[in-house]
């Protein structure tokens, strides 16, 4: 293998001789803070995104332990309601909607399209300093008034709220235009740097998720912007807006919050599409089925996703026509998911399957999801929404579709952790964390259905007793959630220490990524790799000698 | 046919109750709505289960066997079957659960109904009948009759929830909403919540409320016309020598001038006030929490800091005074209100401002509080 280091002044010879790559090519904190390395980047976003999981997990689980017993008062109605906030705006912006876009799109769109790095590195970096700040301002709230608004942020309540608003807006304001650069950057790098042979229809599916996942971010996340920006207007300079008080309209807000809320649902769901449509070919070592399909849903549901937000408002006061026409809208966006659904479990058909971690995450995906999608019917069916919404229905139904996502996610981080890290992480551990977070899941949210159907107000700090059964289980399955999720960052880091190396191609996978050596060099391929068909399994052959899979082009 | 169906759903009610009893005239439609989606939600999720777990077993790979398959990619009759037979039965599910809703949403004349306007606060709701004459913290209800909600909010956002009627609508300030239903013939209590999160203590809005938990009470036609027309306890109504032996605490003459009423002391009295002035919307009673305004337990008698540096001490003249002109002091813990902002200047203007005798039962109430 040829290396050509003249860039690399500071290249550190390591003690093993280990072949040079992207992570010790350059050392030292400034190598990774100044750095434009697409794969560098990734990493970082995952740094942070890994510190408010653990947050917004812990207070996830502090709302729950509340719930046991809300007459012990462990918290007080102001910690509630600081607690069930603040899980959510960091749940939702620091975690699942940068999570796949972010750490995997940036990690692996470059690698699968075999180019050097994104279209716009330095703009790449600029936008995780954009969310990096995002990420302090938000951890600065905690100490200064937090916020007990509710993740949805409603006028007038907001407009007036003693807690820190302010600060919550600006960081998602600034977050929102890292949301938008990265996805423009995705769009830009697929649609000018494939390579010779990849026409759109051999691009690997998660290509087509990323790119239009782009086009959501950049149609949804600047009405956040405007709507933020009014807020603030509204808070600061007593601009009447949203507030009937100063002359504003206070349903406007959810008209604006959830032109770009129900759009964030699909970036967060489709790329988690495109990762299970990586994993489930690769695990089953079986070209995908419906390809086309697969890839025409994402973006049928990215246009689609862009004018269903009225779903939200049926009990707003909105008019009896429009949510007719909001409710039509929202079933046919049943459509396009129920086809990738199908097209996934065609793909096992006759397939070989194995059960290795990710492929364990993607089924859990498959049946959290399916649910997570089911109940959606329930919330789009006009009457059945009347009963069902902002009860513990739709708490549950959104946390199916959401932690299906996360499923998806972690199971994408153990997917290419080899690639990213060099190294196997530890195979029966990551499959008892993948156990750990299905059974955790559905315990904590298949009692919400029933409760939320029975009548049960979500953002309660208190409950009538017929609910404590449900409540307790809930409970408890959510330690259960914590103890998975525990496990996988465990088993993730303990590979780095002490994982057996990772082959180029440890799972036989047939995209470019896997044509590199793990971790990749610096500029991942020495010469631009040639493009086929990115789920013909056949050229990537078993070698029993060396016990690893060859790629036609590996370097 | 819906009633046929309904039969079925009944059915499906009794051993996975997944709703709430049926009292109003949606709830049958709704939950036909509610019981047909879930029958095609289960098979749907009974075919992805049981294919994918089938799959999974007879195609599980086999130790070091890596085979190459080319297999097919695509098929149009499969994936055309697969759009399609979803798509009619989504058709079927939007059209049982639009029915229902044009039905709620298609309000019917004040003259077929029972009107009764409904404010919300935080975090209170108060029921007006027969326009003002009578209010209540209960939703009082008649069986049998077609109900009208006509609502509003007088601060932020809030929901009308009643589980049993399946029925929810948002409050809007400077705005009205409305709902409508019928009640069934059998009396009962139900609760019912605020559904759109309103502060701190949204839940304690409605039937979770820890001091006064409210209730829909659905009563027969007798009763409900016996609580409308039902005189109330009023310190206004007397005379002077009446209110001089009333607020010495001798209620013989009162409860001889005023058979036919329940007569509470002047304690019992403040403490209703402190309810019907909507003071608990804002104030905590027996807690030194803060909720748009301090909390009295334990408060009597305090010394606070005033902006402007003098101190106060919280007494019968503070108190008036307070109430009387809320923005004549601000303790520093209110510095961010002065000098105008008070949440209470508004509610003290209208017909909430407590009148003279009022205003001493309330501070006989204030007085006696302890933080809990
Ligand atoms: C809309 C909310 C609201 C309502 C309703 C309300 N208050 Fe207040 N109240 C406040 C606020 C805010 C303050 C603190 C600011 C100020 O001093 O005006 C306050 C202050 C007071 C104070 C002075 C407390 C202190 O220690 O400074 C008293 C006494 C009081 N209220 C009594 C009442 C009574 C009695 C009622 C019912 C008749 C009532 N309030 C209704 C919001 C409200
Ligand atoms: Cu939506
Ligand atoms: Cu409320």
């Amino acid at each position: 293998m040829e290396i050509n280091a003249d860039s690399s002044a500071g290249v550190a010879p390591t003690h093993q001789a280990e072949p040079l790559n992207y992570l010790n090519h350059k050392k030292g904190i400034a190598s990774w803070l100044f750095t434009v390395d697409h794969k560098r980047i990734g990493l970082m976003y995952l740094a942070l995104i890994g510190v408010a999981l653990f947050l917004g997990g812990v207070f996830a689980l502090a709302v729950r332990t509340h719930l046991l017993r809300p007459s012990d008062k462990m918290l007080t109605p102001e910690q509630y309601a600081q607690m069930f906030t603040l899980h959510g705006v960091i749940m939702i912006f620091l975690v699942i909607i940068p999570g796949i876009p972010a750490v995997l799109g940036n990690f692996v769109v470059p690698l699968m399209l075999g180019a050097k790095d994104v279209a716009f590195p330095k703009l790449n970096l600029f936008s995780w300093y954009l969310f990096a700040t995002g990420v302090v301002m938000a951890l600065v709230t905690l100490f200064t008034g937090g916020l007990d608004t509710g993740w949805t942020l409603y006028t007038p309540y907001s407009s007036t709220s003693f807690s820190n608003v302010s600060l919550v807006g600006t960081a998602a304001f600034i977050m929102g235009f890292s949301s938008i650069l990265t996805g423009l950057n995705m769009m830009v790098t697929i649609q000018t740097m494939r390579p010779k042979g990849m026409t759109i229809f051999r691009m690997p599916l998660f290509l087509w998720a990323a790119y239009a996942t782009g086009i959501i971010q950049i149609i949804g996340t600047p009405v956040l912007a405007i709507t933020l920006l009014l807020l603030l207007m509204e808070r600061f300079f007593r601009v009447g807006i949203f507030d009937p008080a100063m002359g504003g309209d206070a349903v406007l807000f959810q008209h604006f919050f959830w032109f770009y809320s129900h759009p964030a649902v699909y970036i967060m769901v489709v790329p988690a599409f495109g990762v299970m449509s990586e994993l489930i070919t690769v695990h089953t070592r079986k070209t995908i089925f419906g390809y086309k399909a697969i890839a025409y849903s994402s973006v049928a549901i990215a246009i689609l996703s862009v004018i269903v937000w009225g779903h939200h408002l049926f009990v707003s006061g909105q008019t009896m026509r429009t949510s007719v026409i909001f409710s039509i809208i929202t079933f046919a966006v049943a459509v396009p998911s129920a086809i990738k659904v199908f097209n996934w479990m065609a793909t096992l058909y006759k397939g070989s399957i194995a059960l290795t971690t990710p492929m364990l995450f993607a089924l859990s995906f498959l049946f959290t999801f399916g649910i997570g999608g089911l109940t959606g019917l329930f919330c789009g069916a006009l009457a059945i929404d009347v009963h069902v919404h902002d009860t513990y229905f739709v708490v549950a139904h959104f946390h199916y579709t959401m932690i299906g996502v996360v499923m998806v996610m972690l199971g994408g981080f153990y997917h290419w952790w080899p690639k990213i890290t060099g190294k196997m992480y530890h195979e029966r551990l990551g499959q008892l964390s993948a156990v750990l977070v299905f059974i955790g899941m559905q315990m904590t949210f298949l009692p919400q259905f029933i409760m939320g159907s029975l009548g049960m107000p979500r953002r309660y700090y208190w409950y009538p007793d017929e609910f404590s059964m449900h409540h307790h289980i809930s409970t408890g399955g959510s330690y259960i959630l914590a103890a998975g999720f525990a496990l996988v960052a465990f088993n993730l880091i303990w590979a780095i220490f002490n994982g057996k190396k990772a082959p180029a191609n440890p799972w036989g996978g047939a995209t470019m990524e896997w044509y590199t050596q793990s971790p990749p060099l610096p500029h991942n391929f020495d010469s631009a790799p040639e493009a086929g068909d990115p789920y013909d399994y056949t050229k990537v052959h078993w070698d029993n000698e060396k016990k690893e899979f060859i790629s036609p082009y590996v370097q | 046919m819906l009633n046929h169906l309904g039969a079925t759903s009944a059915l499906l009610d009794s051993p996975f109750r997944m709703l709430p009893e049926k009292s109003s005239n949606f709830a049958d439609p709704v939950d036909f709505a509610f019981h047909l989606t879930f029958a095609i939600c289960a098979f749907f999720f009974a075919i992805i289960v049981l294919t994918t777990i089938a799959f999974v077993i007879k195609y599980r790979r086999k130790p070091g066997d890596y085979p190459n398959p080319k297999l097919a990619t695509h098929n149009e009759s499969l994936e055309l079957a697969w759009t399609l037979f979803p798509s009619v039965l989504l058709v079927v599910i939007f059209w049982f659960g639009t029915l229902p809703f044009i039905e709620m949403r298609d309000l019917p004349d004040d003259s077929e109904c029972i009107v009764i306007k409904v404010t919300a606060q935080q975090f209170q709701w108060s029921f007006s009948y027969n326009d003002g004459a009578k209010t209540s913290s209960d939703l009082m209800l008649p069986v049998n009759r077609r109900i009208k909600l006509v609502m509003t909010s007088s601060d932020v956002l809030h929901s009308m929830f009643i589980p049993n009627f399946r029925v929810k609508q948002d409050v809007v300030p400077k705005r009205y909403t409305f709902l409508w239903f019928e009640t069934n013939a059998e009396e009962a209590e139900y609760p019912f919540y605020c559904t759109e999160y309103c502060g701190q203590l949204h839940w304690a809005m409605g039937s979770l409320n820890p001091e006064a938990p409210a209730k829909v009470k659905v009563v027969s036609l007798d009763k409900f016309k016996e609580f409308l027309t039902a005189p109330e306890f009023s310190a206004d109504d007397l005379t002077p020598e009446l209110w001089e032996e009333y607020r010495n605490g001798n209620l013989e003459g009162v409860t001889a001038a005023f058979p036919d009423l329940e007569i509470p002391d002047l304690l019992a009295y403040g403490q209703k006030l402190f309810t019907a002035k909507t003071c608990n919307g804002c104030h905590t009673a027996n807690s030194d929490v803060t909720l748009i305004g301090p909390g009295f337990g334990g408060r009597w008698g305090k010394t606070l800091n005033l902006v402007g540096g003098s101190t106060a001490t919280f007494d019968e003249e503070y108190v008036r005074r307070s109430i009387l002109e809320p923005n004549a002091d601000f303790t520093t813990e209110f510095a961010a209100q002065a000098p105008d902002a008070s949440g209470m200047t508004g509610a003290m203007a209208g017909p909430m401002r407590p009148s003279e005798r009022e205003l001493e039962a309330l501070i006989e109430y204030l007085k006696t509080r302890k933080a809990e």
